[in-house]
């Protein structure tokens, strides 16, 4: 009977390996940090301040009374952190695109019509978009505005510690004038104790 | 039972189960791997680390990360790298920065205790500067060379947090890796950011004067104000700064870096030292404290008694490989190369930093093992061994600890010895590029046709794995 109790117990303890779940399964599974990367969770942070700030801008507010509302282009967000978070922040595009149509602030340039010319942009600027060039794009696109932004990190460790501190700083632009209409700053830490 | 016949009962148990403990660590792991790659099968290295990582292929990532998990993945990351494999190569890498990362800033207080009671294997692995900075060296190469240069500036950013810490935790010196920083130079070059290009090749050129940077770094300085001394030394060499193309304007040229990679830095291997010769590089020790004279004299006095003869400890080891030197021709017209980084040097110039505190750890267990091995003779004695059986009974408990005292083997041991840099203008088009590879090897000529875009630029790695 003693060894038979044995056997279960070894049983137990070899079938504790990892096991493959569903978010659904484990609620927690989106709470806890993974790394200092910006995963959904922060992603969501960041915009959810950046976007409540654009619809209390004085631009939505503008674009609120045209009918129809402008037609305005979402361009890449620029990562200038120490962390690759490329597809993280292309994920974010479509979030924004997401956002602004659903809640009718504008109209927005189709994603399929953007990314060819991003891509082209991409190919010439070796990987990154020259937000310098952004109002000519803009205007190849037939947009009024464009918004755009960029993440940017300050990394620091000790012996024991590092931390790495998110800004996702984002900016509505006027393509004919080049003014910036609105811009925000949205910040996150993250780090290893 | 007797105290006595306890101690040595005790010792007989330790007997049984301190070789079990015993085994060839890291440098046991690695010698399929080394051994393929110095013969020129890199496939089969690769299949080697795959076996050592319990892996099917090159491309999956062990679910659970082990003690040499880690190392094991910069291994087959360089392997990858070698074979023009760079998101391969790229993954690797930066799984293995993840959880070195970790371990780096773990608190490792049982392995510290450890290290002085049972083996220097029982730390964490906490991978040395020259490692730290490599890591992000070699993945912005892999960037680089895919053309992706806002990811090669992830890698400079990263580099620039290591080297921050580094400056502040150990030296400035350590924090210095020129061919990092002759990089991440280039990537802010050719991203069209002059201002932290030039920041970074004054750093490259404070490590070491880089022929090929002066030309570019005048060429940066027409545009930025920022000034050093070395950059106005560069600056009297070539005449002031230099006029850039002006803007709007198609350049005429774009730029070729060729990235020669051959030999493999020196290894790790477990040898017996005489206890003379330990108390000799204990002698040595740079960092941290030595030993006391006290601790000299009781080893003095336990190998008079023959109960502490040798130490366990990891000697730094070539490692064989067919070539050390590579020569650049582009469209047949032989072109200057120049070093970028003596890795094997680092490595050295590490190993020879740390040598005499790791020997004086590696004593100080010793002459606990044979006070515990003294003991046990004076307890066999007194439990009723004849006198040469207490001493042989002593020595074996002393041997049996020596085995299990496992000397650190581990190091990142597939990154080549000798890194090479050709840098070049050239008219935009396909180029011939040839890079002829010679050593103990014999002579090889690996060619490579480059699609040089206007103002743009072509990274092209040419590991001697492939």
């Amino acid at each position: 009977m003693r060894i038979f109790g044995l056997l279960i117990v070894v049983l137990a303890l070899a079938a504790c390996g990892p096991t493959y779940v569903r978010g659904s399964e484990e609620p927690k599974l989106d709470e806890y940090a993974m790394s200092t990367g910006l995963d959904k969770k922060d992603l969501e942070k960041l915009l959810d301040e950046n976007m409540k700030s654009l619809t209390a801008s004085a631009v939505v507010a503008e674009w609120k009374t045209q009918s129809p509302p402008p037609i305005v282009a979402i361009f890449p967000i620029n990562n200038e952190t120490s962390e690759h978070i490329s597809n993280e922040l292309d994920a974010l595009l479509s979030d924004i695109e997401t956002r602004m149509v659903n809640g009718g602030i504008a109209q927005v340039v189709s994603r399929e019509k953007q990314d060819q010319l991003i891509q082209e942009v991409r190919k010439q600027q070796g990987g990154a978009f020259d937000q310098g060039q952004a109002a000519s794009y803009g205007r190849q696109l037939g947009a009024k505005f464009f918004v755009t932004g960029k993440v940017y990190s300050t990394s620091e460790r000790t012996e024991d510690e590092k931390r790495v501190q998110y800004y996702l700083f984002m900016q509505v632009i006027d393509v004919e004038t080049g003014l910036v209409r609105w811009q925000n700053k949205a910040a996150i830490t993250k780090g290893v104790l | 039972m007797r105290r006595n016949e306890f101690i040595v009962a005790f010792a007989l148990g330790a007997l049984m189960v301190l070789p079990l403990s015993a085994c060839g660590g890291y440098a046991a792991t690695t010698e399929p791997i080394r051994n393929a790659l110095s013969a020129g099968r890199p496939q089969d290295g690769l299949e080697k680390v795959d076996d050592a990582l319990d892996v099917p292929t090159d491309q999956d990532i062990p679910l659970k990360i082990k003690e040499e998990t880690s190392l094991l993945l910069l291994e087959r990351g360089t392997i990858l790298h070698g074979l023009a494999d760079y998101p391969g190569s790229s993954r690797d890498l930066q799984v293995a920065e993840k959880h070195l990362e970790l371990l780096d800033l773990q608190n490792d207080t049982a392995g510290d205790i450890g290290k002085w009671l049972f083996s220097d294997t029982a730390t964490v692995y906490k991978a040395p500067a020259y490692e730290k900075l490599l890591l992000n060296t070699m993945n912005m190469m892999n960037y680089l060379a895919r053309g992706n240069l806002e990811d090669a500036r992830v890698e400079a950013r990263r580099l620039t947090t290591m080297q921050e810490y580094l400056k502040n935790e150990e030296s400035e010196q350590k924090a210095l890796l020129g061919l990092g920083s002759y990089l991440a130079g280039f990537t802010f070059e050719m991203s069209g950011r002059p201002d932290e290009a030039i920041r970074y090749y004054d750093e490259a050129l404070a490590h070491e004067d880089y022929p090929s940077l002066h030309v570019p770094v005048a060429r940066l300085a027409n545009q930025v104000s920022y000034r050093t001394d070395r950059i106005e030394t560069v600056l009297q060499k070539t005449g002031g700064p230099v006029q850039a193309a002006s803007a709007g304007a198609r350049p005429a040229t774009g730029t070729l870096l060729v990235i020669p990679e051959v030999g493999l830095v020196p290894h790790k291997e477990a040898m017996r030292i005489p206890i003379g010769a330990a108390l000799v590089i204990a002698g040595a020790v740079i960092y941290g404290p030595g030993l006391s004279s006290s601790q000299r004299a009781q080893a003095g006095r336990l190998a008079a008694k023959g109960l502490l003869m040798w130490i366990n400890f990891p000697v730094l080891k070539d490692t064989p490989h067919a070539y050390d030197n590579a020569e650049v021709a582009v469209d047949g017209t032989p072109v200057r190369t120049e070093t970028g980084l003596e890795v094997a040097q680092k490595v050295k110039a590490a190993w020879e930093s740390i040598k005499g505190t790791v020997m004086v750890a590696a004593i100080v267990r010793m002459i606990a093992r044979a006070l515990i091995a003294e003991g046990t003779e004076a307890a066999g004695k007194g439990a009723g061994a004849g006198g040469v059986g207490s001493l042989l009974i002593s020595l074996a408990v002393e041997g049996a600890m020596t085995a299990a005292d496992t000397p650190d083997t581990r190091n990142w041991a597939t990154l080549p010895a000798r890194i090479l840099i050709s840098r070049h203008e050239l008219p935009p088009g396909t180029h011939r590029i040839t890079v002829t590879l010679s050593g103990r090897g014999g002579v090889k000529t690996i060619t490579k046709e480059v699609d040089i875009p206007a103002g743009g630029f072509v990274v092209l790695p040419v590991s001697a794995l492939r």
